[in-house]
């Protein structure tokens, strides 16, 4: 109950309703198994009295514009149990966050469910706490190149924390430390939904409910409007992919330096990730009422998500380039790589040179490399390698031939040896901004609920780009552009789905042999765990297996025949067996 | 006019940085020696071989030549009388080469400098410098295969130019080895090494300005093996990553005593030739030991050298500036970049050093050699050792902070400033170990500190070349111990012999499957046996 001590510290000057102290009490008292995952991170973090911030912690002011998790947990909001309405799920969203058991797809527990999908946690909860784990411990050690005996403190790394937890001071407007209990929420509601102290009385109110239930933009300062496709997007891209320091936030970037510490790799995709998050909020039910857009959702989150993450990573990259122009134009000589190595495809380089093959025929050098020099980094093969295929759908407006074009442009400037800081910061900024235009309007098509979006997502949308996906010229040169085409693909597989089932169609045997042809493939492209040869012969079987994070034995050329193929000749019209119902 | 002008001053004031740098490669001792030399072009093997006097085989020709040395290169030595062969995309045995031509476009193999310069002796170039060869002569494929450079690495790619050479090295040979021989009788025994030391630097010297390389000469030869097989940017012999990405098969490690113990040797060992003559090659003991450490420095200093001629490369005035700085990634170390991405991760498990996690390393394999040898110099063992961090720091330093925009002028200078101070050590390594080489105790002491020289080998191929280097110590040693004992037998050691199979399978691994924690664990194991010797 850390957490509650320093809240009442900070009590007497934060000026809060009294309604929110009663909500904490509450939700301590009543909810208490749901809050079990917060105590539990705040117990981590009372056994670790460093992470305290240093002085007597009563005399600490917080000023910020965060109030934690804990004012949206009462019961009576959002810490309610998990009802069994699908309607009624906003009344548990923090129990659905908070929840240390896996939930299924919807939030109710594991043992209620009889849905086949496994059950999902939403791990967004232990983002601070994971900062005091082994792993963390060595990133940080790492990364700061600490001595050895020196502790490391990845939970009051600024860097970290960016992400990891609320941390909406910038360096150019700091605010009073945000209070160990607010970080101990990790990734809580306001980190998404915006900071709420402007906001979470008026939220309550009901002529500002009634609108916001009847679907219109009820735009509150500071609060993010979730429900709006782009927004969300933004607001998962912002750590998922990385942003520049804004007025409000630290700068987000996982690059390279903090890879090769041990953190994960940062490979988003919008739908996929939403996929694995268990839904806090009124998602396909509430669809089939009427509720929000009558959309495909899958279809339209893969579109959006390619959009904005692609946006965020131009960014992020001309804010790279411009730091380097700035550092040379000052001297300043300690600053971060350029070019950034996370930006390009890791396996191009994260190979073995297997010994025993040196002077036998290697894959990689028979496969397509496209305009790419011999023995130059591939960029860009993560966040831009669908844009192509969006443009050759014509579905947005902006991204069309002549934008491919200037990413065929940057994607050259990046792949020198030393990719040009000025061309590359202008080019990346260019192709931001248009990636923005094309979000900006979608994201205010949404909120004026035109819907003159909404004939993107017919099902004649979903045939046509999945024709596109499905196009047999499609040669992934890396593994970053194979996985990219199944998430696609994925997506539309499931929109199609969700369409037909909206017509009422049933499943086909066809919809069942594209469903086991897309596991097929999902098999095919995830790395599998070896056991070495070299303790396969060796009579102590305790040896451990050994974990591959690259995918060994890949061959884009072969598994374009063996794993796309068959996915392909399902799901493309110009296939033989696709038959129109 | 006034533009070209204008472009030449600013060529030259780009290049006045240089100067003092070029200066201070000229006056280091070893490479100071460049005497204005005759025009010195290469004549071709056939010239060696085919006129009786090394392709001979019935008789002896003299004490110090065996006579057959170039059918012994042509029939068993296949590696170097094959590597223009291996040129022909057309063979079909030349599978990587006919995937490299396929990838590489529009560059003939056969006739092109980059791939001559190691492949084969390049008889359109002249040499007069170390500079490098430059083309005198432009000739067609046909010219060049009629000229023999279809034998590969023959002859003079590795004694030199012969035209300056070629008619008297055999008679200078016998005429001063016949004066000596005559003088050695008449002049007093306390005179002898200074005679005889006159007698032989004269003969090199006489050699050296002709052209011919002094093989004998361990760190002529490890400069001469490493210009292929490590690189030597001046020569024009780079393998580039453009090249390796192509199929180039990788230059591993390279550890010169133990290669040329796998060579099939075309000349007879020193140790097996008459007494006279090894006295007169002032030969005392088996002395692999002493070339082992030796070419650890040189190497380290190779390695330097190409990080200095690439950067005053990519200084030059036509390099589009953004270009400029460290960018090929062949200078860096393979293994840094080409690993499988493992969970957890041994790399992350032993850490980074002073390095940034996720910045690119320099190639430095030679460093371990390079310590052993510092340490082998001061007798003491532990003074100079920090000179390796002297040689290295500044431009690990540079590359930490800048990564791979690091300047060429500052790239340069680091590397000029540490190869200035490893000549030093280079110069003091060889007066100190020059009588008789180093003795048993400096070698077992060099072995030791193999074994503790620093973290273990984080990659296969660094493991390799230790090993390579261990097991060439461990021969010397026991050639020593068998000389000594005459015709009694030598006492075996099986528990070394163990421990050296054992670290030897370990490095034999393929790379995916070495475990650099096994590796060290029987690292570990050798020094305890050595110490039990």
């Amino acid at each position: 109950m850390a957490h509650l001590l320093n809240y009442q510290t900070a009590w007497g000057t934060a000026k809060r309703s009294a309604i929110v102290l009663i909500a904490i009490v509450v939700a301590a008292l009543v909810g208490n198994q749901f809050v079990a995952g917060q105590s539990s991170a705040a117990d981590r973090l009372a056994k670790q009295p460093e992470s305290l911030p240093a002085g007597p912690v009563a005399k600490m002011v917080y000023s910020g514009p965060y109030i934690g998790v804990s004012s949206c947990s009462a019961s009576a909001c959002h810490g309610g149990r998990i009802p069994s309405d699908p309607m009624q799920l906003w009344r548990a969203s923090y129990t659905i966050w908070a929840s240390q058991e896996p939930l299924n797809r919807n939030g109710s527990s594991q043992e209620k469910s009889a849905s086949p999908a496994p059950p999902m946690l939403d791990k967004h909860n232990r983002a601070y706490a994971v900062l005091f784990d082994d792993r963390s411990r060595q990133i940080e050690k790492l990364l700061r190149r600490l001595p050895a005996g020196e502790e490391p403190r990845a939970y009051a790394d600024d860097r970290c924390l960016a992400c990891h937890a609320a941390s909406s001071e910038s360096k150019a407007t700091p605010t009073s430390p945000i209070p160990a209990g607010i970080l101990a929420d990790g990734v809580g509601c306001e980190l998404c939904h915006g900071a709420a102290q402007k906001w979470v009385s008026r939220h309550t109110e009901i002529d500002w409910l009634a609108d916001y239930h009847a679907g219109k933009f009820a735009p509150l300062s500071d609060m993010n409007d979730t429900r709006n496709p782009v927004t969300r997007a933004r607001v998962c891209a912002g750590c998922h992919v990385g942003s520049p320091a804004t007025a409000s936030h630290r700068q987000r970037d996982v690059d390279h330096d903090l890879i090769a510490a041990g953190h994960p790799r940062l490979s988003f995709e919008l739908d996929a990730y939403l996929s694995c998050m268990p839904k806090h909020w009124i998602d396909e039910p509430g669809r089939k009422r009427g509720f929000l857009a009558d959309r495909e959702i899958h279809a339209e989150t893969w579109l959006l998500g390619q959009l904005v993450v692609a946006e965020a990573a131009a960014r992020l990259l001309e804010n790279r380039a411009s730091n380097v122009v700035e550092a040379d134009q000052t001297g300043r000589d300690n600053v971060a790589a350029w070019p950034e190595f996370a930006e390009y495809g890791c396996f191009a380089c994260h190979h073995e040179l297997r010994s025993k093959s040196r002077l036998t025929a290697s894959t990689r050098q028979s496969s397509p490399r496209g305009h790419r020099k011999l023995g130059t980094l591939s960029w860009g093969t993560w966040n831009f390698s669908e844009l192509k295929l969006i443009a050759e759908s014509g579905l947005i407006a902006e991204v069309n031939p002549q934008f491919v074009e200037q990413i065929d442009r940057l994607t050259t400037l990046m792949e020198e040896p030393i990719p040009d800081t000025a061309q590359v910061g202008k080019l990346a900024g260019e192709i931001a901004s248009q990636l923005k235009r094309a979000t900006d309007t979608i994201e205010r098509d949404f909120n004026s609920r035109s819907g003159s979006r909404d004939a993107l997502f017919e099902p004649a949308a979903i045939a046509k780009l999945m024709a596109l996906a499905a196009d047999n010229s499609f040669e992934p040169p890396d593994w970053d552009q194979s996985a990219q085409r199944f998430l696609t693909v994925q997506a539309l597989v499931k929109a199609r789905k969700l369409s037909l089932a909206s017509a009422n169609q049933p499943l086909s045997a066809k919809s069942k042999a594209i469903d086991a042809a897309v596991e097929d493939l999902r098999r095919g492209l995830s790395f599998q765990p070896e056991t070495s040869a070299a303790t396969v012969g060796e009579t102590n079987s305790a040896a451990p297996v050994r974990r591959f994070d690259s995918p060994r034995a890949f061959d884009p050329t072969l598994n374009r025949k063996k794993i796309f193929q068959p996915l392909f000749d399902l799901i493309s019209p110009r296939s033989p067996q696709e038959t129109k119902p | 006019m006034i533009g070209r002008a204008l472009g030449v001053v600013r060529v030259i004031r780009k290049q006045v940085w240089l100067a003092p740098l070029v200066w201070l490669v000229c006056s280091t001792s070893l490479w100071s020696q460049q005497i204005e030399s005759p025009k010195q072009l290469y004549v071709g093997a056939q010239r060696c071989g085919r006129t009786g006097c090394h392709s001979n085989g019935e008789a002896k020709l003299s004490d110090l030549v065996l006579g057959d040395e170039f059918k012994h290169w042509e029939q068993k030595d296949l590696k170097h009388r094959h590597a223009f062969d291996v040129l022909d995309p057309k063979a079909e045995k030349n599978e990587t080469t006919r995937r490299m031509a396929e990838l590489l476009p529009g560059i003939n193999f056969q006739s092109d400098s980059r791939c001559l310069a190691c492949h084969a002796v390049d008889n359109r170039a002249a040499v007069h410098s170390k500079e490098g060869p430059t083309i005198v002569e432009e000739k067609t494929l046909e010219d060049l295969i009629r000229d023999r450079v279809a034998l590969g690495v023959s002859c003079e790619a590795c004694h030199g130019p012969a035209s300056a050479w070629l008619k008297n090295h055999d008679s200078w040979n016998n005429e001063k080895f016949r004066e000596w021989s005559a003088d050695k009788k008449n002049t007093p025994a306390d005179q002898l090494p200074a005679k005889l030391a006159k007698v032989k630097s004269e003969l090199v010297a006489q050699k050296a300005v002709a052209g011919m390389v002094d093989v004998r000469d361990p760190v002529v030869r490890a400069k001469l093996c490493l210009s292929c097989h490590q690189g030597n940017i001046g020569e024009g012999k780079f393998v580039t990553h453009e090249m390796f990405a192509a199929g180039h098969p990788p230059l591993p490690p390279f550890e010169i005593e133990s290669s040329i113990d796998r060579m099939h040797f075309h000349w007879q060992p020193t140790e097996e030739k008459a007494v006279q003559i090894q006295e007169f090659l002032d030969f005392h003991r088996p002395d692999r030991a002493r070339s082992v450490v030796l070419e650890g420095l040189i190497a380290q200093r190779q390695a330097l050298q190409m990080i200095a001629d690439q950067a005053a490369a990519s200084a030059k005035p036509n390099r589009v500036a953004a270009h400029a700085g460290m960018t090929d990634f062949a200078l860096y170390s393979c293994s840094a970049c080409h690993h499988e991405l493992t969970y957890p991760s041994p790399r992350q498990r032993r850490g980074y050093g002073d390095r940034s996690p996720g910045r690119p390393a320099l190639s430095d394999w030679s460093a371990r050699f390079a310590k052993v040898s510092l340490l082998a110099i001061a007798a003491d063992g532990n003074s100079d050792t920090e000179l390796l961090n002297d040689v290295r720091a500044p431009l690990d330093g540079l590359i930490a902070r800048r990564s791979l925009r690091i300047s060429p002028q500052a790239a340069s200078g680091a590397a000029l400033e540490g190869i200035k101070k490893l000549d030093g050590q280079i110069d003091l390594f060889r007066i100190k170990t020059a009588a008789g080489g180093m003795n048993e105790s400096a070698a077992v002491r060099a072995l030791r500190n193999l074994c503790r020289s620093g973290e273990p080998s984080a990659d296969v191929d660094s493991a390799r070349h230790l090993v390579a280097g261990l097991q060439m110590i461990v021969l010397d040693l026991r050639a020593t111990a068998k000389a000594k004992a005459g015709t009694a037998a030598v006492k075996s050691e099986p528990n070394l012999d163990k421990a050296l199979a054992d670290l030897a399978a370990e490095a034999n691994r393929d790379g995916v499957d070495y475990d650099p924690e096994r590796f060290a664990k029987l690292l570990a194991g050798f020094a305890a046996a050595l110490a039990a010797r």
